[in-house]
């Protein structure tokens, strides 16, 4: 079941149709979104960093950054 | 289920009296919602009749001391005792099945030596693994046992269910990893047991090698206080690539191509087979998007030293583009990858079959199988699984398959099979609960019919896997040793009764 | 920093003895109870100490849980409920939050959580033990309302300060009573880079405790705050301390528009103002400092980078730096709420450890951000004998800018 949702603000968002019987969405405004998704990814950054020194990046020609 | 035969004392005022005695007061704990939340571990449980798997007293040792008053005590009123790690496990282990007490060892958390020279460390086994290397980073070392609950699991509870670890494939897995330890006997006996008789030898061929016996006994046959672990040096760095591939056929081949071209530094290798990718694409879309044409993925890591890894990275991204494969990129790698050292559930995940988001909690099956069994396997778990669905609509949901590494030091042979379901734990009643013990059933039956192994990680010892795993998997002549050794070690039953069916070992 | 607004509706209804447990309060515990994983346990910086994974947000919901299906007792419950600094590293390991919180527009607050619990339990009649030491407290701070106008400026003697409200530095009466060092030192920062400022007089009681028995009564000098903005036109409201920052950045959004005023915090506002102004301290403060990341703004708001690039504009200053995500786990011990004075031992032992921590990296001074850090750890160097010493940013700074370097705060009131 792969679904359609919601691309706002730089962040997708499930359909908020789906939030409506069983559990409900909170009242949320976007700064509350920003701090989650910069904690995060400070979180997974850190990861990395706790088990090796470095991140290897690809090999060359194998990728090319997006615009 | 087998029915208990032996007969336990009950927890009274007397005996709480003298847990506080032993330990003090604060780590005795008696108030119902302290024990229940001891009650379960990680898996889906039986909500609907949570009293009857709640201790009577939960208890916080903080030394062997501490654990061998506690065992005396227990062994010599008969009460059945539970050793409770992180409570991570999916397979119950932690589950106090006949309540009595329950022996938290969170306390026992202590590093006692770290040994640089000779490459180990001596730990107390309440021991979270991050927290360890926290303490090892600034000294270049790491304990490389990376589980998918790398953040809270405890190294006893590792060492209970003989754990796995995401990058056994060069590290080794917690067997590997724990050089020896100090178990504590029911009758308050400790002893060490490692490869020999010593403490930091990993290789010995002195007499048995009870190392192995006191390994994944799910707390059926001591307590394990302390171990000394292996250290290795820190990576310099890490890659993790991810590849998608239109096909089945295409992927389990480049994951026999990449486990079995010889690296040395080939962490891990794993596919996510279509039913996953869907699932994935529910909502971890929220940090790592995946485009429609991606059915299947096929990744692979490698840690070590720079001069090693560059050039196997480049060896590893030929054999995947070979056969088709197209590299995810750098942010799928690096994102994916850093969440899976503490894989996450969210109880959001499950959906109603009209689209609703609905609160499910998680469960893995986690067979181990050899390479050949993969593709058979993977369609009868779906098969299963959706049949399952059907008759229990909003109630089970196929949450996908992964595929893992899984023999240690080297990528190839054996693999975890792993299906995720879906489950809708609060609305458990009876009925359900027996529905999905079927499921169970179905499933471990599939993987012993195969040659294979009920649990690779979490433990055969859970209703629904432990008697096809006794009785069938370990029906060699295997499972009536098991049931000597349980009565010869613990002759009244007190370790963590009715797991692993060893009740059976006390019928005359 | 934006408001961040996160708000559950169904917290309001109390629980009690006598009352189930409504269906919505009981999916919003086992979200946490579903996860199992406990993240959240072993980053609790009091979990580190008292390894009881009922001090926990597991342990938390999942007591809330067990009393919902019969398995626990509710007037048995607010001990546990006590074991929280309220720091919210919690929240931020939630997989339900951190992984799927933004997507699904629904995370986990158990610091919301914990004070309602605690609010619920002493309104239906349970004691709290040593919470008389808490209301002692706030007692004082209730008392210090009838003369606040002189109190929160009696710090401000000798300073000159141009009185423009637009941009007006918001002191508490604990940061007015005993962290005076902070705001004497950025008055005077602000003063040589010409930052015209006025002093807001009239905080009233602004402690998180408060939130810990009567959101009410916090709500409403709370809300004679916003109107009093209004009213003097305040449109950048500058704070000096975090606990107060939180409060403004979380809490004041639930209840109050904040629309047009905008809240910063003071080493955020001095930055600003220093590369505004393109001013350099111009005296080198030659040494190797750690700095120590407040929870208020490294986990509650996610600000972690004003206080170190402060540091960084010091000449021959330098960090030895642990990273913010690992100073999740990390804590003063003191909390953001009453958990000193309801835990004093375990306090002290977090501050210990912290402390420790920071003598490991080989330096002997420690840098923080917030008066209530500074206090605790003041207290935990004497008590422990450790040799590192807590400074402020702010005082290092000031040392930079060739302002006296007061380490001690005249104690008012």
């Amino acid at each position: 079941m792969a679904e359609d949702v919601i691309y706002k603000y730089g962040h997708l968002e499930i359909l908020p149709t789906r939030m409506e019987e069983y559990i409900k969405q909170q009242e949320m405004n976007e700064a509350e979104r920003e701090r989650i998704v910069k904690a995060r990814n400070m979180h997974l950054d850190w990861y990395h960093r706790h088990f090796a020194y470095e991140v290897l990046k690809p090999p060359e020609g194998e990728w090319e950054p997006k615009a | 289920m087998t029915t208990a035969v032996t007969q336990y004392g009950a927890v009274t005022d007397e005996v709480i009296d003298e847990l506080r005695r032993l330990l003090g007061e604060e780590n005795v704990l008696i108030d119902l919602h302290e024990r229940a939340m001891r009650a379960y571990n990680c898996a889906p449980a039986p909500l609907h009749r949570w009293q009857d798997q709640t201790p009577d007293v939960v208890v916080l040792p903080g030394s062997t001391e501490d654990v061998v008053g506690i065992l005396k005590l227990a062994n010599e009123k008969r009460i059945p005792v539970t050793p409770r790690g992180g409570g991570s496990g999916l397979a119950d282990g932690a589950m106090p099945l006949r309540r009595g007490i329950c022996v938290d060892i969170k306390r026992m958390n202590e590093i006692f030596e770290i040994d640089e020279d000779n490459m180990c460390a001596t730990v107390g086994t309440g021991i979270n693994m991050l927290k360890l290397n926290e303490v090892l980073e600034p000294l270049g070392k790491i304990f490389p046992d990376d589980l998918a609950g790398y953040a809270n699991a405890m190294l006893g509870g590792r060492i209970g269910c003989g754990g796995w670890t995401l990058i056994g494939a060069r590290f080794g897995h917690t067997p590997d990893t724990v050089i020896s330890m100090e178990c504590v006997l029911p009758d308050g006996q400790v002893i060490w047991v490692g490869g020999g008789g010593t403490k930091k030898i990993r290789k010995s061929s002195s007499g048995y090698r009870l190392k192995d016996l006191f390994m994944q006994h799910q707390g059926t046959l001591c307590i394990v206080t302390r171990a000394v672990i292996e250290l290795y040096p820190k990576s310099e760095v890490e890659f993790a690539g991810y590849f998608a591939f239109d096909n089945w056929d295409d992927a389990y081949q480049a994951l026999y191509d990449v486990t079995t071209r010889g690296f040395g530094n080939l962490s891990s290798a794993m596919i996510f087979d279509d039913h996953k990718i869907d699932f994935l694409r529910r909502d971890d879309e929220a940090f790592i998007p995946l485009g429609r044409d991606v059915r299947f993925v096929v990744l692979f890591t490698m840690y070590g030293l720079k001069c090693e890894v560059e050039p196997a990275v480049k060896e590893g991204f030929r054999i995947m583009k070979k056969l088709g494969g197209r590299y995810l990129g750098p942010e799928q790698g690096e994102g994916d990858w850093a969440s899976r050292h503490d894989r996450y559930h969210l109880s959001y995940h499950g959906r109603t079959p009209d689209g609703q988001a609905t609160l499910m909690s998680w469960h893995c099956e986690d067979t181990a199988a050899y390479h050949t069994a993969l593709p058979a396997l993977r369609e009868q778990f779906h098969e299963i699984v959706g049949r399952y669905m059907k008759q229990y609509p909003g109630v089970f949901d196929d949450w996908g398959i992964f595929i893992y590494t899984s023999n240690p030091f080297k990528g190839w042979g054996d693999y975890l099979i792993e299906i995720d379901v879906g489950i809708a734990e609060l609305q458990y009643n009876d009925e359900t609960w027996a529905a999905w013990i079927r499921m169970k059933r179905e499933i471990a039956q599939a993987a012993v019919d195969m040659e294979c192994s009920v649990s690779i990680c979490h433990g055969s010892c859970r209703e629904g896997d432990d008697d096809i795993a006794m009785h069938g998997e370990m029906a060699h002549g295997s499972f009536e040793i098991m049931k000597k050794i349980k009565r010869m070690i613990d002759p009244n039953n007190i370790m963590n009764p009715g797991k692993y069916c060893l009740d059976e070992a006390y019928e005359d | 920093m934006t408001y961040q607004l996160s708000k559950k509706d169904f917290y309001a209804e109390p629980l009690s003895k006598t009352k189930a447990i409504d269906e919505e309060f009981v999916k919003e515990a086992y979200l946490v109870f579903a996860c199992r994983h406990k993240f959240c346990r072993d980053i609790c910086p009091n979990f580190d100490i008292t390894r009881n994974e009922a001090h926990s947000s597991y342990g938390f919901h999942t007591a809330i849980l067990a009393i919902s299906r019969g398995v626990g007792e509710f007037d048995r419950l607010i001990d546990n409920f006590t074991y929280c600094l309220e720091c919210g590293a919690c929240e931020l390991r939630c997989p339900n939050t951190s992984m799927g919180g933004d997507f699904y527009r629904r995370s986990t607050t158990t610091v919301d959580l914990v004070r309602k619990i605690r609010r619920d339990s002493l309104a239906d009649g349970t004691e709290i033990p040593n919470w008389p030491a808490v209301k002692e407290y706030l007692d004082e701070h209730r008392g210090f309302v009838a003369t606040q106008a002189e109190l929160v400026t009696k710090w401000a003697e000798g300073i000159k300060i141009a009185g423009d409200m637009k941009t007006a530095l918001f002191v508490d009466f604990f940061t007015a009573t005993q962290g005076t060092e902070v705001p004497r030192l950025a008055a005077q920062i602000l003063a040589k880079l010409r930052v015209k400022f006025g002093v807001y007089t009239t905080p009233g009681v602004t402690a998180p405790e408060l939130l810990s028995e009567s959101d009410e009564e916090w709500k409403k000098y709370a809300g004679e705050n916003v109107e009093n903005f209004r009213k003097l036109g305040v449109e950048t409201l500058v704070v000096v301390n975090p606990h107060d920052y939180a409060l403004f950045v979380r809490e004041y959004p639930k209840w109050f528009d904040m629309d047009g005023i905008e809240t910063v915090f003071i080493t955020d506002f001095l930055l600003g103002k220093m590369k505004e102004k393109g001013v350099t301290p111009p005296v080198a403060v030659e040494g190797r400092f750690a700095y120590h990341d407040p929870c208020t703004l490294n986990t509650l708001v996610v600000e972690a980078e004003s206080p170190r690039d402060l540091v960084g504009l010091v000449p021959g200053a330098e960090i030895v730096d642990v990273a913010p995500a690992n100073q999740w786990s990390y804590c003063c011990g003191n909390g953001n709420g009453p958990y000193r004075k309801l835990h004093p031992d375990i306090a002290y032992r977090i501050g210990q450890k912290r402390l420790r921590a920071a003598a490991d990296l080989g330096v002997d001074t420690l840098l923080v951000a917030c008066p209530h850090c500074k206090d605790q750890f003041t207290d935990v160097k004497a008590k422990s004998g450790l040799q590192v010493e807590p400074v402020h940013v702010v005082e290092l700074l000031a040392k930079s800018m060739g302002i006296e370097w007061e380490t001690t705060s005249p104690t008012i009131g």
